[in-house]
């Protein structure tokens, strides 16, 4: 079988329209040279993207009957001209949104917007071409019974649904390499002849947040039994709700008291000085940044409050506004054999309401450059590909026992439950487990799990986050303990909804489209992660699912 | 089976060869279809009872509605029984060993519209693990066979609907199937393709291939069919040969060369001399089949030109078993 692709004339059409693009690009450096390059991504896009989809479909004609059912999918896309509409709304899109911004805007904030944009364009039309490819094939050929005169060849029924799923995904890994690559064109346009300052972009950088210090688990254990002491009533009730377990309710105070100390570490009042200590990654050359975007009591637009900022031997002064993120560069020698301390005090004078509390997202981090964006949007595509990929699976399966429409709200629904799983975990009462908790799951953990854990908070570092956020807060008695006594059925449900949220919160861990437009690398744990838990568990699962259903489907309706 | 030999048993000595198994063996099959709620709904077949030999072309006939399609899908695994066992070919229906040696062409063609007749063939040929010269070999034999050798490179979207069971066929042969389940395989076919699809049944028949073809087009089936079941409501009502079925002991035709009157007068006198009564005595028509046959082969012969399907070709080689001739074919 030939291989397929966009029709011959179109693709010369996209040759031609990029070579005239090409050259006036050459020729003319002024006002017309942004719209030919436009022309030149778009065309050329085309162009990649079909040859390459013509050569998966080549390397397919070799395979088995697996490849051959990818083969026919491709060929399927190609000439319903489903890929060919595609193709046009993936680089017309990014060709479109790379004037995102421009004229007034800095080049830093314009490029971060067409990231942002241009990946979720690219992967809001990928999975509606996915959705619409994955499910319509089959659901198509279940509905004229094409399918039947198929399945009644040796081919099984897996080995069937395995081909509808390969096709689809290959198509997507093509697509998305395209677009991945114009992307990066259009960033190199953009950083074309920018100062030092715009070269640097190109670097990305891991966020690293404060270790909390580890003195906090012994003085919270003694103030727990100082309170034990000293407030026999408030003892006796927790004894109660505890159903006379000494060592919980004591874990309950300590946890309380954790929370205190948190949040006094996290808060700065006027002309007071909090220490802050991080452990610094493995890094590339560049500068090292601390972030400070404090939450000001008595902030308002025009309010700015001076901070002054010690590290490396230098104090240097900084003005704050509230809910502002304000970077400071850190002399290169504040970095010590891995370690770097930050001092931060609260200067303002005389006026004892104007505190400042560190909580939340990117409150107080320090940003390590680390890595290159290149090789970051290639760990996204990586992440988003795998999702694509498990789209495809989800859609596959659910046309083996759904009609088109409802098979494609199925699939959206986890689209959408997944998307949200990340806000979920925020809820989630493991990962919200205090600092404390998983210093005491940890150390009675097998030495593995220490590592894991540990590693863990390294990699994402958004438990530091959610402990703060408590602590600020300073909520109390949320925390889930498994001693407490419930009910055999409400115990399954509350484990089985906490494992279906934390499966859920795979889905967003990497934040694939935030980091790269952000420059935050996405750590190699979190696409192994993302590669393991919806890669291979998910997709695998539906795989799965979709082996048990279609195995013992019947295809054929009574027509008596 | 392999997908491209068949074990020729005429090669084997009498006393080696195993006993012979049916190829198709149901006992006390029933089809229940049920609603959404599991409640029964329709009773497609009941207590069915089937033994189809190997190498015998069998006809399963019936009304429609009667449940022929359904045990047809019976077969095949495309449904499964709600009781009751069926083996085809020794084996699970369904299986992957069974349906490698099984040809199947459905009561509408279902084809792929987006590809074109020559990818439909190799698509099934990959399906059937066949080489890719072989695949080519074939997918070009068959062309020929079904009369779109030029027609192969075009989309089957664009075929009429004779065109599209042709290739139908085609699909049906291109592993040289040890069983063939044809439904309602002249349905929508011109008197040229039907002829066609019934001298490709004799034809497989003839190198020991198991037939089962279903239709109420009666007279296409009683020129083929060995043994035919007439089905009604899903059971079996009578079962028998051809010939059994259609032979009436109480007449004798006779076909004889035109009479004159003075002789027709004396055969009829000499009749009723012996008491044997002359229900009908006529000058015979032309069968309008062989009218239209005629006709159309006078067009070819004329050469007209037509986009439809041409005549068709000799049985492809790979499937008379000249795998040599084929060979040069590709």
């Amino acid at each position: 079988m030939s291989a397929p692709s966009l029709p011959r004339p179109l693709e010369l059409l996209a040759l031609l329209a990029a070579l005239i693009a090409g050259s006036l690009l050459l020729l003319d450096g002024g006002g017309g040279a942004e719209s030919a390059f436009s022309v030149l991504l778009l065309a050329g896009g085309l162009l990649v993207a079909s040859l390459g989809v013509r050569a998966v479909a080549a390397s397919l004609d070799r395979g088995g009957a697996v490849a051959a059912v990818a083969a026919v999918s491709i060929r399927e896309l190609v000439r319903r001209r489903v890929l060919g509409l595609t193709l046009l709304l993936l680089f017309g899109g990014i060709a479109l949104l790379r004037g995102l911004g421009g004229g007034g805007a800095l080049l830093e904030a314009r490029l971060e917007g067409f990231l942002a944009y241009a990946l979720a364009w690219v992967f809001l039309v990928l999975s509606l071409f996915t959705l619409l490819a994955s499910t319509g094939s089959l659901c198509e050929e279940i509905e004229s019974r094409r399918l039947h005169t198929v399945v009644v060849k040796p081919i099984g029924r897996f080995r069937l649904l395995a081909g509808k799923w390969l096709g689809v995904a290959l198509i997507d890994a093509v697509l998305l390499g395209a677009a991945a690559g114009a992307i990066d064109l259009s960033v190199e346009r953009a950083l074309r002849g920018a100062d030092e300052g715009g070269r640097s972009w190109r670097a990305t950088h891991r966020s690293v947040r404060p270790e909390f210090p580890e003195r906090f688990l012994a003085e919270s254990r003694s103030r727990a039994e100082e309170r034990r002491a000293n407030d026999p009533g408030l003892w006796r009730a927790l004894l109660i709700e505890r159903g006379g377990d000494e060592e919980a309710a004591l874990l309950d105070l300590q946890r309380q008291a954790y929370r205190e100390l948190l949040a006094r570490w996290a808060t700065i009042p006027v002309g007071e000085r909090r220490r802050y200590e991080f452990s610094i990654p493995e890094r590339e050359a560049g500068p090292v940044v601390l972030v400070l975007a404090p939450h000001l009591d008595r902030a308002h637009a025009a309010d700015r409050q001076r901070f002054d900022v010690r590290s490396g031997g230098e104090v240097r002064p900084v003005f704050l506004g509230g809910g502002e993120s304000t970077r400071l560069e850190l002399p290169t020698r504040a970095v010590e054999e891995g370690r770097l301390v930050v001092e931060i005090e609260n200067a303002v004078q005389g006026r004892p309401g104007y505190g400042a509390t560190f909580t939340g997202e990117d409150r107080l981090s320090i940003e390590v450059p680390t890595g290159s964006f290149r090789a970051n949007l290639a760990r996204a595509c990586t992440v988003l590909a795998v999702q694509l990929s498990f789209v495809a699976a989800l859609g596959v399966v659910s046309a083996t026992f759904l009609g088109l429409p409802v098979a494609m709200l199925l699939v959206l629904l986890v689209l959408l439950a997944a998307s949200l799983g990340g806000g979920l975990l925020d809820l989630e009462p493991e990962r919200a487990r205090s600092p404390l908790d998983r210093a005491i799951a940890a150390r009675n953990a097998p030495e593995e799990d220490h590592a894991h854990v540990h590693d863990h908070d390294h990699d994402h570092g958004h438990d530091h986050d959610h402990v703060s956020h408590g602590a600020a807060t300073g909520a109390a008695g949320h925390d889930h303990d498994h001693s407490v006594k419930a009910s055999p059925v409400m115990d399954i449900l509350d484990r089985s909804g906490r494992r279906l949220v934390s499966l859920l919160g795979a889905w967003g861990r990497a934040e694939p489209i935030d980091s790269v437009a952000k420059r935050r690398e996405i750590p190699g744990a979190a696409v192994r992660g993302a590669l393991l838990e919806i890669g291979a568990l998910w997709t695998g699962l539906v795989g799965l699912l979709g082996l048990i259903v279609f195995r013992r489907r019947e295809l054929a309706r009574v027509q008596v | 089976m392999g997908p491209t030999t068949a074990p020729d048993q005429s090669r084997v000595p009498e006393a080696a060869r195993p006993p012979a198994l049916p190829a198709v063996e149901c006992v006390g099959v029933r089809k229940v279809f049920r609603d959404f709620w599991l409640r029964p709904r329709v009773t497609a077949v009941q207590d069915l009872d089937l033994r189809i030999e190997r190498g015998e072309v069998f006809g399963l006939l019936g009304p429609n509605g009667s449940g022929k399609s359904t045990t047809i899908k019976l077969l095949l695994g495309l449904l499964f029984p709600t009781a009751g066992t069926i083996r085809v070919l020794g084996g699970e229906p369904g299986s992957r060993g069974v349906l490698s040696r099984v040809g199947y062409l459905p009561e509408d063609s279902h084809l792929y519209p987006f590809l074109d007749g020559r990818e439909t063939l190799e698509y099934y040929g990959r399906l059937f693990g066949l080489d890719p010269v072989e695949r080519r070999r074939r997918a070009l034999q068959l062309l020929e066979m079904v009369g779109l050798p030029e027609a192969g490179r075009r989309p089957v979207q664009e075929y009429s609907k004779g065109m599209q069971r042709r290739i139908g066929l085609a699909q049906a042969l291109v592993n040289d199937p040890e069983l063939l389940i044809l439904d309602e395989p002249t349905n929508g076919l011109d008197p040229l393709g039907t002829r066609q699809v019934k001298d490709v049944i004799l034809a497989l028949r003839e190198r020991g291939k198991t037939v089962v073809v279903t239709s109420h087009l009666l007279a296409d089936v009683e020129e083929v069919c060995d043994r035919v079941s007439i089905l009604y409501g899903g059971t079996e009502r009578l079962l028998g040969t051809v010939d059994e079925l259609l032979s009436d002991g109480a007449r004798t035709r006779l076909d004889l060369d035109r009479l004159d009157p003075e002789t027709e007068g004396a055969v009829r006198a000499l009749l009723g001399e012996r008491g044997i009564a002359i229900h009908r005595a006529e000058a015979p028509r032309q069968n309008l089949e062989s009218l239209f046959l005629d006709i159309v082969r006078t067009a070819r012969s004329e050469g007209l030109t037509t986009s439809g399907a041409r005549e068709a070709g000799a049985l492809a080689p790979f499937l008379a078993g000249r795998e040599e001739d084929g060979a040069s074919a590709g």
